[in-house]
């Protein structure tokens, strides 16, 4: 390791090769430089001023990657659901009559038809009903 | 960046301008004006750069009006939060090492080959070697010396860069600057000891 008091002396500067660079206090050959150098960039300043800036960041092309995929996912979903809907009306609601006499066979009296799905559940309805079903398989007999 | 300041970090010029970063970004959009005050910041110590690969005044030129170019090209890759210094120095020193290689079959004569024509003329090198010869050998091992090494001796010894601003404008820390020139020095003055006569010596600057 060095440190600033060991630093050797610097060679003479008369041993030094000359530098090719002018001194930063020549400032008629510097601003000619700029000159010259302003000339050439302008081109390239302008396509920098028409063409919008690019997004580099990484995070913007995650966020954009993933604005595609969720849209994708919502679709995706969209149609199942509407899919699901369509089936379910094509399919139609159990016969309320098939309800009755099911739960009156299942559960062997008429209360039981409270707890079908939403049928007429008048108690008088449902003797009657439990009493056509208790013929039928009468006659079946 | 002038020869003489001390700068800290990614600043601006002597005149306390606004700081390379925001520049930087100003010129990502086409901001001609800060393209010129980055350009003005930077013009020398770019050719300065340029000048560590290239002895030519014309070669130095061109190189640093193509890492001008190069840089305003590629400006929109530049991330603003980081030095903008050591960004821009990678782009000159490409430049001109690539101008280097071009050029390096054309190349004068090695040290080696100077010594021994030293040698050849029957006196001791000390006394047979003149002001003229003692600088271009001495040109010769500056460029012998390794790269980042010789740009940092070249930057502070003949450019006269303060460490401080060569670690700057290199992206190293002002320590890595100095064992720079600490290696530097020691090897060029071996390396020119058998050529020198007491006198030689003499009237060495202060030590930065």
């Amino acid at each position: 390791m060095t440190t600033r008091d060991d630093l050797p002396d610097p060679l003479p500067r008369k041993w030094l090769p000359e530098s090719p660079v002018p001194p930063e206090e020549d400032a008629e050959y510097w601003e000619g430089r700029l000159r010259t150098l302003m000339a050439e960039a302008t081109p390239a300043l302008a396509a920098h001023r028409t063409v919008p800036r690019r997004s580099i960041s990484w995070l913007d092309a995650l966020g954009a990657r993933w604005r595609m995929a969720t849209a994708g996912a919502f679709a995706l979903a969209a149609s199942a659901v509407v899919a699901l809907v369509l089936s379910g009306e094509h399919a139609g609601a159990p016969d309320p009559r098939a309800v009755v006499l099911g739960a009156v066979v299942g559960e062997g009296e008429p209360a039981a038809l409270w707890e079908g799905a939403g049928v007429a559940a008048d108690p008088t309805l449902a003797i009657l009903a439990l009493e056509n079903a208790a013929q039928r398989t009468g006659g079946e007999r | 960046m002038g020869p003489s300041q001390e700068t800290k970090g990614d600043v601006e010029d002597g005149a306390g301008g606004p700081p390379d970063g925001v520049l930087a970004r100003r010129v990502q959009e086409g901001d001609r004006e800060a393209f010129e005050l980055l350009a003005r910041r930077y013009l020398r110590p770019v050719h300065a750069v340029a000048a560590s690969f290239l002895r030519e005044r014309a070669d130095v030129e061109d190189a640093a009006q193509e890492t001008f170019l190069r840089a305003l090209e590629s400006i929109r890759t530049f991330d603003a939060r980081r030095p903008f210094a050591p960004w821009l120095y990678q782009i000159a020193r490409n430049v001109a090492r690539n101008r280097l290689k071009w050029q390096s079959r054309h190349r004068a004569a090695s040290v080696t080959a100077v010594e021994e024509s030293v040698a050849d003329q029957g006196s001791s090198p000390a006394s047979g070697v003149e002001r003229a010869e003692l600088r271009r050998l001495l040109a010769v091992a500056i460029d012998d010396l390794p790269e980042q090494r010789r740009t940092a001796f070249r930057l502070a010894d003949v450019e006269g860069y303060t460490p401080t601003e060569v670690a700057r404008l290199m992206g190293l820390t002002a320590g890595a600057v100095r064992a720079h020139l600490y290696h530097a020095r020691r090897r060029l003055r071996a390396r020119l000891a058998p050529l020198l006569t007491e006198n030689d010596e003499e009237d060495p600057r202060k030590t930065r």
